[in-house]
């Protein structure tokens, strides 16, 4: 009964189309008015994963229970951050898998998987992937060996598939890519392996390269190669390896950057390292550079820059404003302004031990080298080498104008190793770059979700967890948090106050970013632990 | 193997301080993870290279390094059989054994199958843990606690953590930690019973650091406890 109401739902939505409905740029701009899609991995092109949704609320939340769960079909760890599309999910599976589910009843609708080497191995990354993006009537995939993959969104048939790099030279990618209009842009990841962090645009239609910006200098003429002694920017760096976001009225991209290479021996790179470990606002159509703010100047711990940016809009001082905000590995809350990149404030929102504040434009004022520098026996510094955050995404509600993080406090032994560097040559390297870290001390390291205020960074509230939690966190219109601890709880929080309504034991961490959709008018919550994908729903 | 030269060897030498060390110590002698010296005569050379690329119990893969990085961390780990710290054990393991048996170690501790499962079991744990260490460890038990590797998803978690907690209707419970997570915590008491709460039932959990229900071993004779030492460390499980 319930599925033949279903179908003919569909059919009433499609009208005299195929019994799909396409996904034009229009739906894209316009994600925030149809609250039961979550159209892009950021859920808006701000990146918000806010959800309008309110069925579920602090009231009910108690209520919430399994409506279904889906099994992977291979290994590996499960991050995918699902896309709901009028009533179908699309969810990723390691390492470069798709699969259709009912959204309703978790049934599979097909399966794609591509030909990936079995002798592969990325460095500095596990071979997973954190979803797809759409647009119009296909879907796009980024590969574990680079390359971009236009999928029909109705059988999973391959459109058209082109090589954005080389796995050889260390490029490898678990991003979803990011479709605005007529155009898929996509980043890189391997800044472990010295790969030379780039961005890519491409022709949603046919797979072109239409632009390629270059985030590190590739001539000594480049813009900030003076940046890098001893033209030290050929090690390369300043990947794009997590998805960013974009402004279709201003028509930029803004995306975060990785580290410069080696990681943790900055010996022979030194200088500021442009633009690793920043923001950069690019044109669109062009691929042009209209702004960057460099978060971690000559960065030797390997705290990547490449978190969400979240766009918002706020008054500030009575003076309505674009801003970008961005909780950064470093463990500094940045807000800026996204028109034209200055800084408007920074405060620590994790424990942290290297930087004494930032200065008037958002420069950190480090401690002494000594203390703060990787060693041959290793210097406590903190976050750790993971971060204060890592890929997982915070969100941000426009009806709190709360940021919500999921901030570890931790910090770890550093180490520098050899200056040794080894370019590309098929997943070679030495020593993870330099070096690496050996953990602090043992049940130290925790996790919190912490509110902030948007606009000034400051706490309001904060979830203390038991564990080093890799869970992004979703916001709904409904009030409720979502998120989950180490051991696997997930769990509702009141939006307002952090307090605590509804939790539930899934069996195995939770290594992704939950959304948030609806199917027939009722509301569902998603997100995977272990090998499964669980949704949630009230009774 | 492919052919090794002292530059590769140096180079592996310089991977292991900065990937391997952090659980199996700068000097390979064991910390969270085992001892490696000697390990190229229990697994082999392909073995140590398919530990390290494929993971083993609590290790997981290690997947930054590419075929020939990892030779050259075998490389170096097969010369900390050679050279390593580790000084012989000056008692005597026969006399050992009884020293043992005699302080009623086997209550909490089993060998070869035989004893009780509130302590690690010690069947090898002459592989991994060097004599010093247990001179240490048999004085001040609660100062260095070894991990707990039943469970590895645990991380980074205290091994053999002493908590109390106290309910709020009165009732008290000491006992190891077993598992806790942000809602829950299962102790574990020194007659094996488990003890499930809900935190919230809760109105004190206290954890204590440095405390253990293994009792100092100090007050025995230096040369008990040079054969108690030479007995551990002969523990090697099958070879």
């Amino acid at each position: 009964m319930k599925a033949a109401k279903y179908l003919v739902m569909v059919m009433a939505l499609c009208g005299a189309l195929p019994c799909f409905a396409q996904v034009p740029y229009e739906r894209l701009m316009k994600s925030d008015a149809e609250p039961q899609n979550w159209l892009m991995y950021g859920g808006n092109y701000g990146s918000q994963r806010f959800s309008g949704l309110k069925e579920m609320t602090p009231q009910n939340a108690k209520d919430l229970r399994v409506a279904w769960a889906y099994q992977m079909r291979g290994g590996g760890v499960m991050e995918s951050s699902p896309l709901i599309v009028d009533g179908i999910m699309y969810v990723t599976e390691p390492p470069s898998n798709v699969t259709a589910l009912d959204a309703r009843t978790g049934k599979p609708l097909w399966h794609y998987v591509p030909q990936v080497p079995r002798d592969f191995v990325p460095v500095g990354l596990f071979p997973t992937n954190r979803g797809v993006a759409i647009l119009g009537d296909k879907l796009y995939l980024a590969t574990i060996d680079d390359h971009l993959i236009a999928l029909d969104a109705k059988s999973g048939v391959v459109r058209w598939n082109s090589l954005i790099a080389d796995k050889a030279d260390g490029y490898a990618i678990t991003q979803a890519p990011l479709a605005i209009n007529g155009k898929i842009v996509v980043g890189v990841g391997g800044g472990e392996a010295g790969a030379h962090g780039f961005l890519s645009c491409y022709d949603a239609n046919d797979g072109k390269l239409l632009w390629r910006y270059y985030t590190v200098p590739r001539s000594a003429s480049d813009p900030g190669a003076d940046t890098w002694a001893d033209g030290s920017w050929s090690n390369g760096g300043g990947t794009t390896w997590n998805t960013g976001s974009y402004d279709p009225e201003l028509n930029l991209v803004y995306w975060g950057t990785g580290n410069p290479v080696p990681d943790w021996n900055g010996e022979g790179r030194m200088g500021d390292n442009l633009f690793t470990c920043s923001l950069i606002a690019l044109d669109a159509d062009t691929g042009k550079l209209k702004w960057y703010f460099q978060f971690s100047p000559h960065e030797t711990h390997d705290w990547d820059s490449s978190e969400p940016p979240i766009l918002f809009n706020a008054t500030l001082n009575g003076k309505p404003r674009k801003l970008v905000a961005l909780a950064n590995r470093n463990a500094f809350y940045y807000l800026l302004d996204r028109e034209t990149g200055e800084f408007i404030t920074g405060v620590p929102f994790a424990k942290q031990t290297w930087a004494k504040g930032l200065d008037a434009k958002g420069r950190p004022i480090k401690m002494p080298a000594e203390q703060i520098e990787p060693s041959v026996e290793g210097t406590l510094v903190y976050p750790t080498l993971t971060g204060a955050i890592n890929w997982t995404s915070p969100c941000y509600s426009p009806i709190t104008g709360l940021f919500y993080v999921n901030a570890r406090d931790g910090g770890a032994y550093y180490i520098k190793g050899e200056r040794k560097f080894e370019k590309g040559n098929s997943n070679g390297i030495v020593g993870g770059g330099g070096g690496g870290s050996r953990p602090g001390p043992a049940d130290e390291t925790t996790t919190s979700i912490r509110a902030l205020n948007a606009t000034t960074g400051e706490k309001k509230w904060e979830y203390k967890m038991v564990g080093d939690s890799w869970t992004g966190t979703l916001v709904t219109a409904g009030g409720l948090v979502f998120s989950a601890d180490a051991a696997g709880n997930f769990f509702a929080l009141n939006a307002e106050t952090g307090e605590p309504l509804w939790h539930l034991l899934l069996g195995s961490s939770v290594r992704s970013n939950p959304v948030s959709y609806s199917v027939d008018g009722k509301q569902y919550v998603v997100d995977s632990a272990g090998n499964a994908l669980f949704v949630f729903s009230l009774p | 193997m492919s052919k090794l030269t002292p530059d590769d060897i140096a180079t592996g030498k310089e991977i292991f301080a900065a990937q391997c060390a952090g659980c199996h110590g700068f000097d390979g002698s064991g910390q969270l993870g085992p001892n490696l010296h000697g390990v190229e005569a229990r697994r082999g050379d392909a073995g140590i290279f398919s530990v390290i690329r494929n993971g083993t119990g609590g290790m997981p893969p290690v997947m930054s390094l590419n075929d020939q990085r990892v030779w050259q961390v075998v490389g170096f780990v097969r010369t900390l059989g050679d050279t390593g710290p580790v000084e012989a054990a000056k008692g005597d393991p026969v006399k050992g054994k009884e020293v043992y048996a005699a302080n009623g170690c086997a209550t909490c501790h089993a060998i070869n199958g035989e004893g009780g499962g509130v302590g690690p079991q010690l069947t090898t744990v002459g592989r991994s843990r060097p004599p010093k260490y247990f001179y240490e460890f048999l004085r001040d038990p609660g100062k260095n606690p070894p991990a707990d590797t039943s469970l590895p998803e645990r991380g980074q978690s205290a091994g053999y953590l002493l908590v109390r907690v106290v309910t709020k209707d009165g009732h008290e419970v000491t006992g190891i930690r077993v598992n806790e997570d942000t809602f829950t915590i299962v102790l574990r008491d020194v007659g094996g019973h488990f003890y499930s709460f809900d935190k919230s039932e809760l109105k004190t959990i206290e954890p204590q650091p440095g405390k253990t229900v293994m009792p100092s071993y100090g007050s025995l004779s230096a040369t008990d406890m040079d054969h108690l030492v030479a007995y551990l460390s002969s523990l090697k499980g099958a070879q």
